[in-house]
Order: C-alpha cells, then structure tokens, then sequence
C-alpha cells in the first residue's frame, strides 16, 4: 500500500517536473517573441519617416529619380518582410529575409543620403535636418532593440539545448529560434551624415 | 485604515485562503469518492473493477481501500494542478496579462486611445510614487473591463478591454484606473493572483473530465462505462468550479465596494467611476469577457466577466447608488457609434511654482503612503508637462530609457561631468554612449526634485530590457556614481531603487526580510537613520539631534539606538540594511518609516534635498510616497 503511494507520490513528481520544463521553455520562447515586437515598433516608425523623406527630397533631386524609387521600393519590401516575421519570430527564413530586406534599405538610404550632400539648398533645409536626425534616432534604437532580441533568443536557444530540457523541446516542438544579424556595415551605419567626397 | 495596515490585512487575508481551499478540496474529494462507489457497486458484477468480498454485498458507504486511493490521487492531481498554475503565475502580471490575450502598449505609441490611457496611467503612478505599471490592452474584447495583477505595487500591470478605450471618456477612464491603482496599492494582487493558482488546481479535474469526454468516442462494449465515468469527472469537476466560485465572491465583493471607494477618493470625481459603470449597464457586452481562460480570473476584473449564480461582485446599481446617491437605477443604452466621439487634446497645465521648502509632520508623511488625492493628481499632471519633451520622449523606449538613467547621474559640476562621460564612453556601449550624448543637454534642464518622477517613468521602457543589457545598464550606473570618488546618499539610493525596479517581475521567492523586534533590526534602523541625520545636517540642527528624534519615535528599545560614527558607515552595510527592511513585512516598514520621517522633519527646516532623500528611502523600502508631502 506504501509502496504503491510513494510509487504514485514518484509519477506525480515527474510529471510536475516535465510540466515546468515545458512551462520554462514557454517563458523563454514568449520572451524572444516580446523582443521582437519591440524591433517591429521601431521599424515600423522608420518605416512611416520614409514617405515624409521622399516627399521632402523629391522637389529637389529631380534628376536622381532612380535613387528615389530604390529608397522607395527597398522600403516596400522591408516593410513586406517585417510583416511576415512579426507573424512568426525567430523562424530561420523569416529572420533571414528581414535582416535582407533591412540591409537594402539601409543600403538605398545611405545612398540618397550621399547624393544629396552635392545639393546645398536641400541640405539648408530644415525638415531635411530634423527627418535625417530622426531616422538616425531610429537606426539606434532598431540596433539597441536587435541587441535585446539576440539576447532572448540566445537564451532560448540554450534552454531548449540543455538536457532534460531538450527531450521536452523535441517532442513538443519547440524549433531553434535564428538571431537578427545586423545588415549594416560601419561605413552604411554612418551614411547619414558622413560625405562620400 | 493606512497603506501597512492594508497589506497586512491582505497577507492575513492569503493565509485564510488556503483554509477555504483545503476545504474546497475535501468538498471534491468526498464528491469524487462518492462517484467512484457509486459507479463501482453498480458494476459489482464484473469483478474485474475491485475485489470485494462477496457479490451484491450491502452498500457500504465507506470502504478504505477505495477512499485512500481516490483520495490519495485526488488530491495529487489537484495538488499537481495548482502548483503548475502557480509556478506559471510566477512570470508575474505580465504572463495573466497574455493568458487573457492581452498585448503590451508600447511606452511611445502614436495611437490617440492608448496615448490618452497612457497619459492616465502615468499621472497617476507619478501622483502616488508607484513606479508606472506597464500597460496591456485586451484587444479581442468588446466589453468594458480592466484589471490589475503583478506580485507588488513595484511589478504591476494593468490590462484594460478594448471596449474601455473606445468606449469609455477620459473622465471615466480615470476612474477606472483610480479603481485598479487601490489594487495595487492595497495589497490585492497579490491576494489575487494567489487565488488563480489554488482555483487552477480545483479546475484540473473538469478539464480531465472533459478530455476523456473527447476521446471516449471509440465505440467497444467498455466505452459506456467510460463514458459514463468521464461525465462524473466533468460533471464533480465542475463541481469544484462550483465551489472555486463561492470563494471567488467570498474574497472579492467586499474589496470590490471598498476598491470604489478608494477610486473616489483617489479622484474627488464620483461621475467618472459612476459614468463608466453606467456604460457598462447599458452596454450590450456589458463586461463580458470571451476567453475561456477567464473563468479562473473572474474576482481580478473591475465588473462581472461573466454571468453566473455566484457573481464576483456586486450587483452595478448598488456599486453606482454607493457613489452616486442620485441614481434611478435605469440604464440608457449605449451603442458602440455614439461612444467614437472625437478625443480632445488635453491642454498643458500651467507650471506650479517651484517649491522650495516643504513644512509637513511626520505622521502626516506616513498616513500619505499608498493614498492619493486629487490636488496629488493634478501634481503629477504637471509634473510631467514640467519634463522637457525631448528627455520624456526618450524615456519611452528602452535605449532613450537606459541613457537618461545615466544622465540623472551626472554630476552639477562640469569638470566632474566631464570625467564621468569619459569613463562612460569606455563602459557602455557606442549606442548607449551616443544616446547619452545626444540626451545630455535636455537633462540639464531638468529640475533636481523630478530625479525620481523620472525614473518612474523609465521603468516600463527599463523593463524591456535583456538581462544582459540590464547588467551592463546597472554597471554603467556603478560607474558613475563612484567616478567622483565620493558616493552621494542620493545617488547610493538611486542606484538601489533602479537594481529593484528593472530587477525581473517575477514573484518574490521566499525571501524572509529581518524581523521586528530583533537585534539585527535595531543594529539596520541605527544605521539607516544615521546616514540619515548626517545628510542631512547642518549647523543649526546636528545629526545626533535628528538621529535622537528618529529613535524616539520607533517603539521598542530606543535605548539601546546609538548614532553611529560617520566613519563607521559604510555603502555595503547600508545595502544590505535596505535590502534586509525592504525584503520585510509591511508592519515593520511602517514603524521604521516613521522613524525616518520624525528624523527628517524634526525640525522646521526641510530643504527640497532633504524630502527628496526622505523619499528615496521610502522608494528603496518600496513605500509608494507621494512626491509631495503634506503641507502642515
């Protein structure tokens, strides 16, 4: 009878453990996936600065039209790709085709920056002034939140690596979650106020 | 009653559930042996069930070996069902916030609604000295209703419907969140979020019951009597949601009456808690809430989240004749267009006149814990029109937090100034260094008493944070206060309010602060109170007068409480005196809080600097201490 009761008293034990770990490996996953959206907030506001640049810079690049429809398009495509992996953060693809997406803008941004430098009057003008410093605000805080979001997915990534833990991932599965790696190369990251002279 | 007396009552009030649960338990156990014996005698033919002695053997109502097994395994899942629950519950507010579909309102979002919710939040965290809880919206659900959860005032949240941001006026919203923000500062939550694992583990068995229910479809000749047995799980789980229920009302609807109550208080403005309860009576949704994880969060909610025999609380036209003595008792319909009218632009009020010195009493400073009024509201409003705009709008995310953390801590004196920069660039990070950099000139302009504010502002945005961006935050921290050297009481108090503050929600583990009456409390009240009296000291009140006024106000052994010598005192010992008091139960605060305020205020010069530190201490035991204390 005792036997059978500590018998019992062992199963209810495991099952309450498997029970944490699954609960453990949940917090951890939730944790990235609230980084994420921290990302998403900040690339959204980039995202809505861009149409305010491009009206602003259109009256006087007339001539840099291809320019103008990169910055444009790169942004479009961005903003596709953040959608799709606001869906399901952490999954490989979607990380990568983000992180791809992020380095063209960034890419097609510096450009328009470089040209306009040749532009004194657009460079006088204050809305320029205060969009450029905003977006470089912007820039900063994406970089500080990718920073917290690698963490958590760092974190999660080890937890569902570590035994017990990892027979429990598998069978409930919990995927390895893919970091954001940064697209920006330092000279692209300083591309808003240095002169490509 | 005063804020300690509150969470003493409420701490009391847990230990009074755990009655009620174990007997809710007994009720399930007797219920589930019941079916059990009932089922098993009517199958006394097929002997393959049980042994029992004979065939068709009279009905015994109490058989042993059948009553320890069912018992025994009852209670294991029950067991097994509740501290599941409540390791989970552990993540804090935030996870009861998700499990209810809720989603956090970024700190610097741009829709109107939440920004006005936003607005509310933070007068009113700022009006009370409670570090601004983050803030969810439920956006599936169409009723009006709120809630607050979290372990301590210094972790909470608060969730509202979407219903309440559509629907509801600023006014009403206020009262509202007034109704939440006595939660908080009453000691509820905790006794809440208690609750949810206890009820989870009652629930356990209905949710069996119901899956057995599901997968008891295979058709073979046992399948009746599984099926059968299935419906008696469900049909007795059900039974302990039945009981779950009678303990929910039995905790709730009082604190619900005095919850209003405190709202009115906190507000002086009756029609807007009034208003919003009306809208709810008129309301086709009413506060129904739709998600099925509810049913074990009922008692949390502001106004019923569904319909029941037992409700959590009490009936609306008695909470609104409480308020509202006028009240005919008819509800005019609300529909959901009228309620998209156009959100005002709230105008910025005036800058009240700088204070420079404060005359309050003591006991004045202690019975203001925990409570607001609405002249402290209208304070905490201006307040925060008093925040230069760019510095406030750079507390709004995390990186903007963490740099106008580190530039609360610089230095007046610009060589200094200059020094910590340098040492900093080398610490943290080049984003949080340029961050910094750009954030420096609009925190010069802040004015030294909104130190505080400040950092309850930054809380939500710090709360974001990684683990190891809050390390290297609270590293940059060390730094710059030891830069000069020279360690300010202040700044020690800053350092410790913000390790606590951005510390992980997560519920407080067993940590047992010191207790009242010991040794090894007096030797932590002496030390405290020392570093007290020698800030503040001058020529015309020295620091024994004030250490001496202090012990005299704490019963026990005043005695035996010596000043300290100022080269004994030492940061490590002061930390861990604070850390030891805070981690302590609330009646011990108050006495020592006391203390603190007779020390401080003991004679007729209070400088700004000296309330300032009064409050930092207060922050640093986790007292919500309004900024502004009392005026004699």
């Amino acid at each position: 009878m005792i036997g059978i009761l500590i018998f019992l008293a062992i199963v209810a034990g495991s099952i309450f453990y498997i029970i944490s770990l699954y609960n453990g490996l949940v917090t951890s996953r939730n944790r990235y996936k609230n980084a994420f959206s921290q990302i998403d907030v900040q690339l959204k506001r980039r995202y809505d600065l861009i149409p305010n640049l491009v009206e602003t810079v259109k009256g006087y690049l007339k001539h840099e039209r291809e320019t103008l429809e990169a910055v444009i398009s790169a942004r479009n495509t961005a903003l596709a790709a953040s959608k799709q992996a606001a869906g399901n953060p952490g999954d490989p693809k979607l990380m990568q085709a983000l992180g791809g997406a992020e380095g063209m803008l960034t890419g097609a941004l510096g450009r328009l920056f470089a040209v306009a430098e040749s532009y004194p009057d657009l460079k006088a003008n204050q809305n320029m002034a205060q969009l450029q410093e905003e977006l470089a605000s912007t820039e900063n805080r994406v970089s500080f939140a990718r920073q917290a979001y690698n963490d958590d997915v760092t974190l999660y990534n080890t937890d569902r690596e570590k035994f017990p833990a990892t027979i429990i991932a598998g069978m409930f599965n919990f995927t390895a979650a893919e970091l954001l790696e940064s697209t920006e190369s330092p000279e692209e990251r300083k591309a808003p106020k240095v002169s490509f002279t | 009653m005063n804020f300690f007396e509150q969470q003493d009552r409420a701490r009391k009030a847990t230990r009074r559930l755990v009655v009620l649960f174990a007997i809710a338990v007994a009720v399930v156990v007797f219920s589930v042996y019941f079916a059990v014996r009932t089922v098993s005698y009517s199958y006394n033919g097929k002997t393959s069930l049980r042994s029992y002695p004979a065939a068709r053997a009279p009905f015994v109502w109490f058989h042993p070996e059948t009553f320890c097994w069912v018992a025994g395994i009852t209670v294991l899942v029950i067991g097994l069902g509740a501290l599941s629950k409540m390791r989970a519950l552990r993540q804090g507010g935030g996870y009861v916030a998700e499990q209810l579909g809720g989603r956090l309102v970024s700190p610097d979002t741009t829709d109107r609604r939440e920004r006005r919710l936003l607005n509310v939040v933070q007068e009113m965290a700022i009006a009370s000295g409670v570090p601004v809880p983050l803030v969810y919206v439920m956006d599936n659900e169409e009723g009006i209703n709120a809630f607050a959860a979290g372990y301590d005032p210094a972790s909470a949240v608060v969730a509202v419907t979407r219903g309440c941001l559509t629907m509801l006026s600023r006014d009403e919203l206020q009262g509202v969140i007034a109704h939440e923000f006595s939660h908080v500062l009453s000691g509820d939550m905790r006794l809440n979020i208690r609750l949810i694992g206890l009820l989870g583990g009652i629930m356990v068995i209905a949710v069996i019951g119901k899956n057995i229910l599901i997968r008891s479809r295979i058709s073979s000749r046992d399948s009746v009597p599984v099926f059968f047995a299935a419906m008696c799980f469900t049909i007795i789980g059900y039974g302990g949601v039945f009981v779950g229920r009678i303990i929910q009302c039995a905790v709730s609807r009082q604190r619900e009456y005095l919850a209003d109550g405190a709202a009115v208080q906190f507000t002086r403005n009756p029609l807007g808690l009034a208003g919003a309860l009306k809208k709810i009576g008129g309301f086709a949704d009413g506060s129904h809430i739709g998600s099925p994880d509810a049913v074990e969060m009922c008692h949390m909610f502001f106004a019923n989240a569904m319909a029941s025999l037992f409700s959590t609380h009490p009936p609306l036209e008695k909470r609104i004749s409480l308020i509202e003595p006028g009240f005919t008792g008819r509800f005019k319909a609300v529909m959901q267009a009228d309620a998209a009218a156009d959100i005002p632009d709230e105008a910025p009020l005036a800058q009240a006149a700088p204070v420079s010195r404060v005359a309050a009493s003591a006991g004045a400073a202690v019975a203001s814990i925990g409570t607001l009024t609405p002249e402290l509201v209208k304070q905490g409003k201006q307040m925060l029109s008093g925040i230069p705009e760019k510095f406030k709008a750079a507390l709004e995310h995390p990186l903007g937090a963490s740099a106008a953390v580190c530039c609360l801590l610089f230095d007046a004196d610009p060589e200094k100034r200059g020094v910590q920069i340098r040492e900093l660039r080398t610490a943290a990070s080049q984003l949080l260094a340029g961050e910094v950099m750009r954030l420096a000139p609009a925190a010069a302009e802040l004015d030294v008493n909104m130190r505080l504010p400040a950092l309850d502002l930054a809380v939500p945005a710090l709360r974001q944070l990684s683990a190891q961006q809050r390390e290297n935050l609270m590293a940059c921290v060390k730094l710059l206060i030891e830069s000069d050297r020279k360690i300010s009481l202040f700044e020690f108090c800053l350092h410790t309010v913000l390790s606590r503050r951005i510390a992980s929600a997560e519920a407080p583990s067993r940590k047992q602060g010191v207790k009242p009456g010991t040794q090894e409390f007096y030797g932590h009240a002496a030390t405290l109170l020392s570093a007290l009296a020698y800030a503040g000291q001058s020529d015309k009140s020295p620091a024994g007068k004030a250490f001496d006024a202090g012990a005299a106000s704490m019963k026990g052994a005043p005695e035996v409480l010596r000043i300290l010598p100022a080269a004994e005192l030492k940061f490590p010992a002061l930390g861990l005196a604070l850390k030891r008091c805070a981690d302590a139960d609330p009646g011990l605060k108050q006495p020592l809080f006391e203390a603190f305020a007779h020390c401080v205020l003991h004679d007729e010069e209070v400088s700004v600097t000296e309330a300032e530190l009064l409050r930092a201490f207060a922050y640093c035991l986790d007292l919500p201490l309004p900024p502004f204390l009392p005026v004699a």
